[in-house]
């Protein structure tokens, strides 16, 4: 009796695994089929595979654009996330300084404010700084939004580091630069990366503000393009699954390399 | 003292410029009709007035409410999964990898992809026909009574693997001694769960549950954009995606930032717990 439920219950998970895969296995499946062969043949395996749906996809969706573009945003995004939160992280967890707890809450607080909320009047400060329609204009935007998180992990992780070790190395003459360069970031290498990782993550996937930011065809994201071309894929769906395909290939190699971190940032917060 | 200031100042600058002034910015824009374009004319709680009296924003919240209705349930498979891989079943680490795998997909993706396997003529349906059910195949997003649950369904698709993920990392914070003596002691199914399981996860669970509660409100945009447009009809309408047609389809855009300065105001205390969470009430 015990065995027969064990028995279900792994069965069970099986099927919500295999829940979880058969999209992604239908979307591959579909873009190795012709369009002929997709009408007659949906859910089989391809008994002509074609690579010609990736190539199109590539060529007259303009995929080849928007991934430069989406990789130029994204790793300027991770860079500068890296930077500004990593310095923020430092004055937080290591300066003294009146109202520092004061100042950690407010940039923590900044999380009221939904991108939603401010999306109109944001749209138009980047007009009046001349930042819309431009790569820039987007990656300030990613970084103020990915800040209080980024700095609430850096600085929960740099808070581990003994205050003897700075002072020490203050005594040594070392500046502030040498400090943070010698000491935080070597230290705080598995912090940084769990942030970067999580940056990759949002940023890549986000659509809302690059809709909105980049109207300028040759300057869209990824998403923004796959987005908007689902309306002429819908005709084809071999074609739409090899788009798909294309533009989720980054994010599920980051996935296989470095799925333990993806969770570790994931529950930060959650376990203290 | 300087170089703190220093230090803090690109973090600064960059809320401060992005974030928080336009935030002033919205709520007062709340108060004046505009097209983007002219400048902005006062007309006091016009809008406010307005929305108040507007069908599509009541249907819009009906809408956000029965997701929040449904966090309980998105919580729940979850923590029931997470309990499962948490006691190592057969096949425990493959699990816990597919499960999580729907979690790094855009929702542009996940959309796009659920809008081609729930068509009319798509593999659900035709597992259903196979299977004699026939008579359920539906046009799962395009019809008014499905839309709404079907969003559901995707959502809970594209997030209960995150929340089985933040689960197991609190099952692992708990002393294996507690859960072993609990056992000794007879402890079984949902007396197990209730009395033991809840209460040693508490934090973790008050955390996952505001974290889905703002997301239900603030990050479902994309969801909506590629899968139904907030149709058919109103059915799927949320008051993240009014704003943005509002705003972006009907140049309304003193309107759109009254329905800002409402959904501010919905998640604002939901928000705030969830800092406190963060912080642990401490520093």
């Amino acid at each position: 009796m015990r065995r027969l439920a064990r028995l279900a219950m792994v069965a069970a998970l099986g099927a919500i695994s295999a829940s979880t895969i058969y999209p992604l296995v239908f979307m591959l499946l579909s873009a190795l089929k012709s369009k002929r062969e997709y009408l007659l043949n949906r859910y089989g395996l391809p008994h002509e595979p074609t690579l010609v749906h990736f190539a199109n996809a590539w060529t007259y969706g303009d995929m080849g654009q928007y991934l430069a573009n989406s990789a130029i945003v994204v790793s300027a995004g991770v860079l500068l996330s890296w930077v500004v939160c990593g310095l923020a992280a430092y004055a937080l967890s290591h300066l003294r300084f009146p109202g520092r707890r004061a100042v950690f809450l407010a940039i923590l607080g900044t999380m009221v404010i939904a991108p939603q909320v401010i999306i109109i009047p944001l749209y138009v400060t980047l007009i009046r700084c001349h930042l819309h329609d431009q790569h820039s204009g987007l990656i300030l935007v990613y970084v103020t939004f990915a800040t209080p998180f980024g700095t609430y992990l850096l600085t929960a992780y740099y808070r581990a580091v003994p205050a003897e070790l700075v002072e020490a190395a203050q005594v040594d003459g070392a500046s502030h630069a040498q400090i943070l360069w010698r000491i935080m970031v070597p230290i705080g290498r598995p912090a940084f990366l769990t942030l970067g990782i999580f940056n990759f993550l949002w940023m890549w996937n986000e659509l809302l503000f690059a809709l909105l930011i980049l109207q300028k065809d040759t300057a869209r994201t990824l998403m923004v393009g796959v987005a908007n071309l689902r309306g002429q894929y819908t005709t084809s769906i071999p074609l739409m699954s090899a788009g798909l395909f294309l533009a989720a290939l980054p994010v599920l190699i980051v996935f296989f390399v470095f799925q333990s971190q993806i969770q570790k940032g994931m529950t930060m917060g959650a376990v203290k | 003292m300087v170089f703190a200031f220093l230090f803090l100042a690109p973090a600064a600058a960059l809320l401060l410029t992005f974030r928080v002034v336009p935030a002033a910015g919205a709520l007062w824009h709340s108060f004046t009709e505009w097209d983007g374009v002219a400048p902005a004319t006062y007309v006091g709680g016009a809008n406010f007035a307005r929305l108040v009296g507007d069908n599509t924003f009541w249907r819009a919240v009906l809408n956000n409410l029965v997701l929040v209705l449904c966090v309980p349930m998105w919580l729940g498979v979850s923590l029931v999964l997470a309990l499962l891989i948490h006691q190592q079943v057969p096949g425990w680490r493959f699990f816990r990898a597919t499960f999580f795998l729907p979690s790094v997909l855009s929702p542009v993706i996940i959309g796009t992809l659920f809008s081609a396997i729930l068509r009319r003529d798509g593999p659900v349906n035709r597992g259903l026909e196979t299977a004699g059910l026939g008579a359920l195949a539906h046009d799962w997003l395009a019809e008014p009574a499905t839309a709404l649950p079907t969003l559901v369904m995707v959502i809970l698709w594209g997030v209960f693997g995150m929340g089985v993920i933040v689960f197991l990392a609190g099952l692992s914070a708990v002393p294996s001694e507690i859960l072993e003596a609990a056992r000794l002691d007879g402890a079984r199914g949902w007396t197990f769960v209730r009395y033991i399981i809840v209460p040693s996860l508490r934090h973790v669970i008050e955390f996952w549950a505001v974290n889905l509660v703002v997301w239900s409100f603030t990050s479902l945009f994309a969801f909506v954009y590629v899968m139904t447009g907030g149709g058919p009809g109103y059915a799927t309408m949320l008051v993240e995606y009014q704003l943005y047609l509002e705003a972006f389809q009907f140049n309304h855009m003193g309107y759109a930032c009254a329905l800002g300065s409402a959904l501010f105001l919905m998640v604002l205390g939901v928000v705030l717990i969830q800092i406190r969470l963060m912080t642990g009430g401490d520093d």
